[in-house]
């Protein structure tokens, strides 16, 4: 089968949204207009095809529905070619395919971005926690080699990162073959502990005389919280985070710290900013020489961008961006500040 | 699907059994085509490896790292001897250009991802809880290829977690809507996955949320 010619009068169809696609179009001759829905749903996009231009491509190359309605506004000729015609074109030029491929990759990009905007962009952040997790999960699962690939990625990549000096333990321990000794019996400790300290491990049975009041107690229960929050389960490690803060003991300061932090990030991820910004500013407040400070002002910064107060989100990436040491979240900051729209 | 030698020495990269090629949420910027043996795609669920797909010669994958600047969202483990061809944002126009069908496919994929994209958008457009939920199990549906006028009880592989994500409602809001669902005994919603007893029947009520 070849291309035809067919022409259409002002005012007709030539396909409508929903129909099956089966063929591509060239307009060759007077005017094609195409409706649909915004991806927003906030209105109706409509596109004017101009001679010389393809129409109907995406769908009929995806095998999908027509994703808009085609309606003639000047009496038209197309050339219509079967959607197989039509890869054959392709197959035989390169700057035709390579145009697409650009239009496509700026669309998806598009389309990726208002997805994530829709989202509220907190399910994930990019801050390595995730590749640390993987590789403890490895390490658990006495998959050595899987796990000290995530290490070494997780040092590559987040050489700043609060896991470095943990990630270099565990991948002698990977190394020798020894899992993390966790989930034994007289220990239970949950699997996505992070950066526990070295006592805690070498020192497992001083642990369970010491009670809930010690540094160690908080230690346990931070885990616990934070097992639950890396398992997505919010709510409930929200009540862990606030059964710790509810009662500090004054030798689990790292950890009051942490909880404060990952409470803030807890509640982000349910969607309520509202509540996540004192969390993180008492944090800000009481661990002014914290490690996380950063960590705790960028989240602040987000809250407040998701609370459409861009002004006070913005002094908040900023003031992140310019705390030395520069290092992979002073780079995010710098990208907030972008994306709110002006420089710093 | 076959380069020239010489492509396939600039541009390839071998791994044996068991290597792993990326994991999840390492960051990328480069896509892979397989030229021989097989590669398993992997990713973490709740405390288990879930393989989610074993992919052969001719098959593309981590093309969205070089859309996106995301990390990886599954980990990409080699089966067998693995012979790969690396692509870069440097080395793509050069490669495709040598090999049209590589292109063409690549084009196919990001049809369908534009396809994903814009049905995922369309949930949002609903403002009701219900309505979305509903969209979502019907989302889900199409993705499993299931024929939405059947009448059949299906499962759908997903969690409440996954639901609420895609209809970017709080957790205990969608909990709420499903377990009404299932409540009316239109869903069940089970461990790791919520199976609709009729299809059909989703569709009419999520049409009728639609219009209120």
């Amino acid at each position: 089968m070849s291309p035809v010619s067919r022409a259409y009068k002002t005012g007709s169809i030539i396909y409508f949204e929903g129909d099956k696609s089966e063929s591509v179009f060239v307009l060759q001759s007077g005017s094609v207009q195409l409706q649909s829905i915004s991806p927003d749903g906030s209105g109706e996009l409509r596109e004017t095809i101009k001679s010389g231009e393809f129409f109907g491509v995406k769908s009929a190359l995806g095998r999908f529905p027509r994703e808009e309605t085609a309606t003639v506004l000047a009496d038209c000729n197309t050339m219509v070619m079967p959607a197989q015609e039509f890869e054959q074109l392709v197959l035989k030029n390169h700057k035709l395919v390579m145009k697409m491929l650009q239009i496509f990759s700026n669309q998806l990009r598009r389309l990726g971005r208002a997805v994530q905007t829709r989202m509220g962009e907190t399910a994930f952040t990019p801050d390595g926690s995730g590749l640390f997790n993987i590789g403890e999960y490895y390490l658990e699962n006495k998959k050595f080699s899987q796990a000290v690939y995530a290490y070494q990625k997780y040092v590559q990549f987040y050489p700043n990162g609060e896991y470095v000096a943990v990630c270099s333990e565990r991948i002698e321990m990977a190394k020798n073959k020894k899992p993390i000794p966790q989930r034994s019996a007289t220990v239970p400790q949950p699997l996505m502990a992070p950066a526990a300290p070295p006592e805690t491990e070498a020192a497992p049975e001083v642990e369970e005389g010491l009670g809930n009041e010690s540094g160690i107690g908080v230690a346990k229960k931070y885990f616990q919280a934070f097992a639950l929050y890396s398992s997505g389960k919010f709510a409930e490690a929200c009540r862990e985070y606030k059964a710790i803060l509810e009662k500090p003991s004054a030798s689990g300061g790292e950890y009051i710290e942490k909880s404060y932090l990952d409470y803030g990030r807890c509640l982000i991820s349910m969607h309520k900013p509202q509540e996540a910004i004192p969390q993180l500013t008492t944090m800000v407040t009481n661990f002014p020489k914290s490690p996380n400070i950063k960590q705790a002002l960028f989240f602040i910064g987000k809250c407040y961008a998701s609370l459409n107060n861009y002004d006070k989100a913005k002094a908040f990436f900023t003031k992140v961006q310019m705390m030395p040491p520069h290092e992979s979240i002073n780079k995010r900051a710098q990208k907030e500040i972008e994306d709110l729209g002006g420089g710093a | 699907m076959n380069l020239s030698d010489g492509m396939a020495s600039k541009f390839g990269v071998s791994y044996q059994p068991e290597d792993v090629i990326f994991l999840e949420y390492e960051p990328g910027d480069s896509f892979y085509l397989i030229q021989s043996g097989r590669v398993k795609i992997l990713k973490v669920v709740k405390d288990a490896e879930k393989l989610l797909d074993i992919l052969g010669p001719g098959d593309i994958f981590g093309e969205m790292a070089i859309l996106e600047d995301a990390p990886r969202s599954a980990s990409a483990v080699a089966v067998d001897d693995v012979k790969l061809l690396l692509f870069r944002k440097e080395n793509f126009d050069v490669i495709l250009q040598s090999n049209p069908a590589m292109a063409l496919k690549l084009l196919k994929i990001f049809a369908k991802r534009i396809y994903d994209q814009r049905r995922r958008l369309m949930v949002f457009t609903y403002d009701d809880d219900d309505a979305r939920v509903l969209d979502v199990l019907l989302m889900l549906a199409e993705q499993q290829k299931i024929d939405p006028e059947s009448t059949d009880s299906v499962e759908l592989e997903t969690t409440e977690e996954q639901i609420a994500n895609w209809t970017a409602l709080k957790v205990e809001d969608c909990h709420k809507v499903l377990e009404r669902f299932d409540k009316l005994r239109r869903i069940r919603v089970a461990n790791g996955k919520i199976i609709i007893r009729n299809i059909s029947e989703i569709q009419r009520l999520a049409y009728s949320k639609r219009k209120r």
